[in-house]
């Protein structure tokens, strides 16, 4: 089957990775570290997105982007896989992210947020954009009309691999039921009433589990700042 | 500012994972634009996300998938990056005043009884999605809607019986409620509304007597 991709809209774009990333001065990076080897087979997590992302906004390093390509694409593909459950599908789009990802590496700040976090944005925005046919609107946090946080010194956000972390540990204390739900609610293009009647509870009792899962993953998750 | 009526996680999680219909997203966006707190918690889904990916089994794709992404980036021109233009100050926040094509000020309403209004077009078809201006004092219209209605305020206030929605306020009304707002006295009111789209009959007869029915 044929795709027909649409370019993204230009500020309707990425949700809540734009708070964190400022427009960045272009960055040097002194430290920069790339890894080239294949790896994850073994289903570890993949480590130093942001270090990539950081090598490919600054040098336009395609060292950097193959290694980012192959651990990381097979699971932008997994993602993509369960939202359309079409295999040529979640390919093309796959590609359609990888290649954002390099041409808006510069809009990612390490300091601000999660490189995984960026990325799913990404990739959610294309399967938005080309699968669901609809614009995606949000808001610029560069707009004269935003209202900004009123802490605008607080501490910034746990460095990327200490607030990673914080996040898998999160997950890790809920009951397995409960991030069953939270996964069920973003990789399914379904609605709680779907999801309700696959697991056969009442709706009532999918969305008060949801309520309270997301409800301590804030709690877990907001003080980090 | 202060917005005690905000963003329930139902309604963040659907537009987090990209499931909440277009209309629904453009008032979720224009809330998130005037609320900071309901910002950070868009944060914490993003991040749960990105998290929940990573933890995916990962997919294998084509033996050449690498090479064809490679060959594309190398023959395919960059499109250069489109500065935004942005106006110095704004009543309307994005990304509400690029789907109206302008601000407050350049707006074209048209009467509809005490109230004008705008329709603001999207690409779902499950949402109609309007611009509110209720005059001062006076009740909001066609507010007997059956199914869901989500209303946000941008500048002015509006009370019912029970409670009181100003800027930033976002009211989620299900076909349950029915009560009559009504605009403070002090200013108009200017409010984005998301209702179900009107059902679309097949008949003729039914399209022809459907204004009449009120459905």
């Amino acid at each position: 089957m044929t795709l027909a991709i649409y370019p993204l809209t230009g500020k309707c774009d990425d949700g809540a990775a734009m708070m964190r990333l400022r427009r960045a001065a272009p960055r040097k990076d002194k430290n920069r570290q790339v890894m080239t080897t294949d790896q994850n087979q073994d289903g570890s997590l993949p480590n130093d997105l942001s270090t990539k992302l950081v090598a490919i906004a600054a040098s336009a390093d395609m060292v950097a982007f193959e290694a980012l390509f192959r651990e990381f694409s097979p699971r932008i593909r997994a993602y993509l896989l369960k939202m359309t459950r079409d295999a040529q599908a979640s390919e093309d789009l796959m590609q359609e992210t990888m290649l954002a990802i390099w041409r808006k590496a510069g809009q990612f700040d390490p300091a601000r947020g999660h490189a995984s976090a960026w990325i799913y944005t990404i990739a959610r925005n294309i399967w938005i954009d080309a699968w669901r046919r609809q614009r995606r609107p949000a808001f610029d946090l560069d707009d004269p009309a935003l209202v900004a946080d009123p802490e605008p010194d607080a501490p910034r956000l746990m460095e990327d691999k200490e607030s990673r972390a914080a996040v898998h540990a999160a997950l890790k204390n809920l009951p397995r039921e409960q991030v069953e739900l939270i996964k069920l609610s973003f990789f399914e293009e379904a609605s709680h009433s779907t999801i309700a009647e696959r697991l056969g509870l009442p709706i009532g009792t999918v969305k008060s589990r949801i309520r309270l899962a997301f409800g301590r993953l804030r709690t877990a998750l907001e003080d980090l700042k | 500012m202060t917005i005690r009526h905000h963003i329930n996680d139902d309604l963040l999680l659907a537009y987090a994972s990209g499931n909440l219909a277009e209309g629904w997203s453009l008032a979720v966006a224009c809330h998130l634009a005037m609320c900071p707190d309901c910002r950070r918690a868009l944060a914490v889904a993003e991040a749960t996300a990105g998290a929940l990916m990573e933890e995916l089994t990962p997919e294998a794709g084509p033996q050449d998938s690498w090479e064809q992404l490679k060959a594309r980036l190398l023959s395919e021109p960059q499109e250069p990056v489109q500065p935004i233009l942005r106006p110095a100050k704004a009543v309307l926040p994005e990304p509400l005043r690029s789907y109206l094509g302008g601000d407050l000020d350049t707006l074209k309403w048209r009467s509809m009884g005490t109230a004008k209004q705008i329709v603001i077009r999207t690409n779902d078809n499950e949402t109609q999605v309007r611009l509110l201006r209720i005059g001062a004092g006076t009740p909001v219209p066609e507010h007997t809607h059956g199914g869901r209605e989500l209303t946000l305020v941008l500048t002015g206030r509006f009370h019912d019986e029970v409670d009181s929605f100003g800027p930033g306020d976002l009211e989620d009304a299900d076909g349950s409620l029915t009560h009559q707002p009504v605009a403070d006295p002090e200013e108009d009111c200017i409010c984005l509304a998301i209702t179900d789209a009107p059902l679309k009959f097949r008949s003729r007869l039914m399209r022809i007597i459907q204004p009449f029915l009120g459905i």
